[in-house]
């Protein structure tokens, strides 16, 4: 038996690696025994400041054409068409038309009668970027057509005879073929206005050159007479009809008005109305340690109030740089940054829940961050759209609150 | 010699990290307290014996629970063991079991002289496995909530003995207990528009250093009384907390109290044949004040046990059942962390073992079964059974006696 033990503790310990980590405990049989173990949270908070504004949206990508007039909205349109890419090199004009779409989708116009003014040289736009100011409607010239429309239609064609200056002995389509043709001109293209001669209470919305449907989208049809001094066949001159789709296209709004009601909070469309809100996470939770699940701004709708128009279909939030927009919201500056987070509106819900996870990650750890938010729709261009939700002095179910649902990791 | 005590050192720190890093499977109580399910090894004769071992005079196998001991060893003496254990577990919803099987005990204990002892060991302090799932609703939403625990605490310890007269011994012990628990805590959730996971790691370092002081008194030739001390003693926590979506963590250092225990025994021989043993062990935890919380409180340990051990022959029987020695026990025991309602986490354990003698019975093989359940269904709301089959391995040499030399060579 010499040296037994050191001959022995080698098998030992070989059997011991062996036994070792044979299986790991999976079972969830005994999850009841432990009590007192954290669960998530859900909180409501209320906002301890709130303001709004408004703002003219730019809308250049809209789909639609407002022309008319909506509770204190007035909305007029601008077209723009680039007739030489179409044109060929000799022409003469017989006439033209302007054939626009009414959109078939929109249940909520009436009738307008609409003036179309060529835009002239000092008014120059841009599809985007073009908003009510920019344009001195005391600046426009006469009108040169004048139709009514109305949203049962299904289209209008309108004829434009008038040459756009009669002392230059050319046609509204040469002046604007030659502008386009960077070629030394005193021409110029600025494309048509359309407004109501009338403001009514009725508005109508045509399809624009964004329109989903491309037939349906604004068309200048062209009537002329081709030549063509080369030809030998006698083909020429020849009569023809051109047709061109607008290159740019917006509507343009303005409320000359403004919100009344102090006690409610906005969103819009084309008339931006944006909210902004701040809530006091300071101290709520520990600044480590603490996970969240979900944190949402949740606010109700007041569907019955008569400054809605439509509906918004979303928004997502903005942080705010400082918060001197609590007294000056319209010129506070805008923190960016953020991914947008998109939220969707439900009118049936009358409901926004406004994800807001990272913000309020970064507002409980780093409170100083935390200059509140601006909540806006996300598709300001779109359409013409206004909906109004509970303020902050609404009753306590109806006010605008934070929800959070936390865990805590660790006292 | 130095060759051996080389390898022995290397083998106590293989065991050492061996047994700091076994995840040994645990009882379904052992996330209520930080500190897991408290273990105790005595040794591999007492295993079957209701683990009653302070009292327990054995010169062939190391008695890890009373320093006093290692003064009637003879020889240099190893002493190595695991075990094989089946649990079945019960709440109010579902049952499952688990197999289990790790290496548990290694000690080595060297005679200096006779009458004086010198052992080191590592064994298990605690072990923590758990594993609990449920789930919330908020708002119309499932959120699962899940809350784990693995690791446990580990000893490893210096003890001496000394026979400072024939009917007494005195023992005195170090220890370190030291270990690692890893948790997470996460909340799960497919709902819509939701972050889906929260996770939170927690990594929890604990040492401490204690004592033991332990007396075996031999008042007659039959009777043994043994006692033991361990002090209550400062454990330090080193913890690690980190959130599984951010890249810090927090550290943070924090001391807390190991409870004292109070252990006394006793065995009689009432023949050759016949031992009866028993011990009490007592450990005031409700006293303590600075420990970590638990989900319903602490309460004072207390463990019972008993056995009786037979030995029909000697290690020279002609026949094998006559060279065994035969052993039963029982053992009771309440945990000291509180169940739901406060309600005490009682077991009841089994034991029987046999002994099997090796080398004209100077070295011995122990098996030992137990088995018990520990809690109740209606009072704690759960409850476990445990099989468990212990071996141990007790050798010795003798060390430190060079051999006469042969002048006639």
């Amino acid at each position: 038996m010499k040296s037994n033990i050191t001959s022995v503790l080698p098998l030992v310990f070989i059997f011991g690696l062996l036994l070792g980590g044979c299986a790991q405990k999976d079972s969830t049989v005994g999850s009841d025994l432990a009590g007192g173990l954290s669960e998530p949270q859900e909180i409501f908070l209320d906002a301890a400041a709130s303001a709004f504004y408004q703002a003219q949206a730019t809308t250049g990508s809209s789909p639609y054409l407002y022309i008319g007039q909506v509770q204190d909205y007035e909305a007029r349109s601008l077209l723009k068409f680039t007739p030489s890419t179409v044109l060929p090199d000799s022409y003469a004009v017989d006439s033209i038309s302007l054939k626009l779409y009414l959109d078939e989708e929109y249940d909520e116009g009436g009738q307008v009668d609409i003036e179309v003014i060529p835009v002239n040289q000092s008014q120059e736009w841009s599809e985007i970027g073009v908003v009510w100011d920019n344009l001195d409607s005391l600046e426009l010239g006469e009108p040169m057509a004048l139709f009514t429309a109305s949203q049962s239609y299904d289209s209008i064609g309108i004829t434009l005879p008038m040459p756009y200056d009669s002392t230059a002995g050319d046609s509204l389509i040469r002046a604007w073929e030659a502008a386009s043709l960077d070629e030394k001109t005193l021409f110029y293209n600025n494309g048509i206005y359309l407004q109501a001669s009338a403001l009514n209470g009725e508005i109508v919305r045509f399809a624009s050159a964004e329109y989903e449907s491309i037939v349906r989208r604004p068309t200048l049809e062209m009537y002329i007479t081709v030549y063509d001094t080369s030809d030998t066949t006698g083909s020429y001159p020849m009569v023809d009809t051109l047709s061109v789709q607008a290159g740019g296209d917006a509507f343009i709004a303005h409320d000359p008005v403004g919100l009344t009601d102090s006690t409610r909070l906005y969103l819009g469309n084309a008339i931006a109305h944006r909210t902004m809100l701040l809530f006091e996470l300071e101290g709520l939770l520990p600044t480590y340690g603490f996970g969240i699940h979900r944190a949402e701004l949740i606010l109700h709708a007041d569907t019955s109030h008569a400054a809605n128009i439509g509906h918004v279909n979303g928004s997502f939030v903005l942080r705010m740089s400082d918060t001197t927009w609590i007294n000056d919201p319209a010129n506070a500056p805008v923190a960016f940054g953020d991914v947008p987070v998109v939220a969707l509106y439900y009118e049936d819900d009358a409901l926004l829940k406004q994800k807001m996870t990272v913000q309020a990650y970064d507002w409980i750890e780093y409170p100083d961050t935390n200059q509140g938010f601006m909540i806006k729709s996300f598709d300001e261009y779109l359409d013409l759209s206004r909906t109004v939700f509970y303020g902050i002095n609404a009753p306590d179910s109806l006010r605008p609150k934070l929800r959070i649902v936390y865990l805590e990791g660790e006292e | 010699m130095i060759r051996q005590i080389s390898c022995i050192s290397l083998f106590v720190l293989l065991f050492t990290i061996l047994a700091s890093n076994a995840s040994a499977q645990s009882s379904i109580f052992s996330g209520l307290a930080d500190y897991g399910s408290m273990e105790r090894y005595v040794g591999s004769r007492a295993a079957g014996l209701g683990d009653a071992g302070i009292a327990l005079d054995d010169s062939s196998a190391i008695n890890f629970l009373n320093p006093a001991l290692l003064g009637c060893l003879n020889k240099t003496r190893f002493s190595a063991g695991g075990y094989m254990s089946s649990r079945r577990m019960r709440d109010s919803y579902a049952s499952d079991g688990e197999d289990w099987a790790q290496i548990e005990q290694f000690g080595l204990a060297i005679a200096l002289k006779r009458g004086l002892g010198l052992g080191v060991y590592v064994l298990p302090g605690s072990r923590i496995d758990y594993r609990y799932v449920w789930d919330v609703q908020i708002d119309g939403s499932t959120y699962i909530q899940s809350y784990q625990g693995k690791g446990g605490l580990s000893k490893i310890g210096l003890n001496l003995g000394w026979a400072f007269t024939p009917w007494g011994q005195i023992g005195f012990g170090g220890f370190v207990n030291w270990g690692e628990v890893e948790e997470s805590r996460i909340s799960y959730t497919t709902a819509s528009g939701n972050d889906a996971y929260i996770e939170f790691l927690t990594t929890k370092q604990w040492l401490s250093f204690g004592g033991t002081v332990g007396v075996l008194l031999k008042p007659t030739s039959k009777m043994t009384l043994g006692a033991i001390f361990e002090p209550e003693v400062p454990i330090n926590l080193d913890k690690t907390f980190a959130y599984s979506e951010s890249d810090s963590s927090v550290v943070s250092e924090e001391e807390y109290r190991l409870a004292a225990t109070y252990g006394v025994g006793l065995s009689y021989r009432f023949s050759p044949q016949w031992l009866l043993t028993g011990q009490a062990l007592y450990s005031p935890w409700s006293e303590l004040t600075d420990i970590p919380s638990s989900s319903y409180g602490y309460q004072d340990a207390y463990t019972l046990g008993a056995g009786a051990e037979w030995k029909p022959s000697g290690w020279d029987s002609d026949h094998l059942f006559t060279r065994l020695t035969y052993r039963v026990g029982a053992r009771y025991e309440t945990g000291y962390a509180l169940g739901e309602d406060g309600s005490s986490i009682d077991g009841y354990f089994a034991t029987a073992g046999i002994g099997y003698p090796l080398h004209k019975g100077r070295d011995r093989i122990d098996l030992a079964v137990e088995y018990g359940q520990r809690g109740d269904l209606s009072t704690n709301g759960g409850q476990e059974s445990i099989f468990k089959i212990r071996v141990g391995f007790n050798f010795g040499e003798t060390w430190f006696d060079r051999p006469k030399p042969s002048w006639e060579d």
